[in-house]
């Protein structure tokens, strides 16, 4: 069983003591494109196998995905996060607790993730 | 430390546990052996498994390292697992091809790690009272496999390159 992960990814420039109430700063992070609402984002764990770990040099990474994340959420996630799997992406699928799951499948961080790239066992 | 008695633990697929009474789906369980192992493959015991009194074919698909494709030639192949879904999904296979094909006993071992030239990397044996379920069997359970458990294959080549197999 995989415990939820929720480390930030993204490197931390702010340094450790800035623990002071935060005021409300401008979110400089807001999406550019105006119109678009800003969604709640969820971290999810990935496992990586084979040549999907090979192209981004990890068995394992945390991404953030919108909510409410689903399966094919996940896999567009892979893609932006680390553009040398994304030829690799629609040939994979995603399984969830050790099953194929459809794109729309809902997925949470108390799911285990895994991208399976084409088997070739035998 | 175990405080309550073995048997009350759920079933798990174990040729000898027959538990007399037991539903269909248990019994089925008892009749199906599914490994993933490192080194070579060891044929005796599936034999053992599969080998049943009732029983008038034996029918088994080895899976060896080939050395030429086309004009390419593999040193070796390499092949590692998402190993508990593969587990899994080998487990429902082999469940399956009981039920469809009414055999009497499956046995599918998978290699990890590297395989040389001439070693198998599968092995899959399975009984039945006449040939024919058998032989049918055995190319369901392959394509099965090769379509969707979690196993990769990385081909080592003579000129020192790897690349990891991508079936079309």
């Amino acid at each position: 069983m995989i415990k939820p992960v929720s480390e930030p990814q993204r490197p931390n420039t702010e340094s450790p003591n800035t623990e002071a109430p935060k005021t409300e700063a401008p979110n400089t992070e807001a999406p550019s494109a105006g119109t678009r609402e800003l969604h709640d984002a969820v971290s999810l764990r990935v496992l990586l196998f084979a040549a999907a770990r090979d192209r981004v040099g990890a068995d394992v990474v945390t991404i953030d995905v919108e909510t409410p994340a689903t399966a094919a959420a996940v896999l567009s996630a892979l893609g932006d996060r680390f553009p040398d799997l994304a030829p690799l992406l629609p040939s994979c699928r995603l399984a969830v607790d050790q099953s194929f799951v459809a794109p729309g499948h809902a997925v949470d961080p108390h799911n285990e993730l895994a991208l399976i790239p084409p088997v070739s066992g035998g | 430390m175990r405080t309550t008695p073995p048997a009350n633990e759920p079933a798990a697929p174990r040729q000898d546990s027959p538990s007399p009474g037991a539903t269909t789906p248990d019994r089925d369980r008892s009749r199906f052996r599914v490994e993933l192992v490192q080194g070579v493959i060891d044929n005796d015991p599936l034999r053992r498994f599969i080998a049943d009194p009732d029983t008038g074919a034996h029918a088994w698909f080895e899976g060896v390292t080939r050395r030429m494709t086309g004009t390419r030639e593999t040193v070796l192949l390499s092949y590692e697992a998402f190993e508990p879904m593969a587990k899994r999904q080998l487990e429902s296979l082999a469940l399956e091809a009981l039920g469809r094909f009414g055999l009497t006993a499956v046995a599918i071992s998978h290699r990890l790690g590297e395989v040389p030239i001439g070693e198998a990397s599968i092995m899959i044996g399975c009984s039945a009272p006449h040939r024919v379920a058998t032989l049918t069997a055995l190319p369901w359970l392959m394509d099965r496999i090769k379509a969707d458990v979690t196993i990769w294959k990385r081909e080592h080549a003579t000129d020192g390159s790897a690349a990891w197999v991508h079936p079309q």
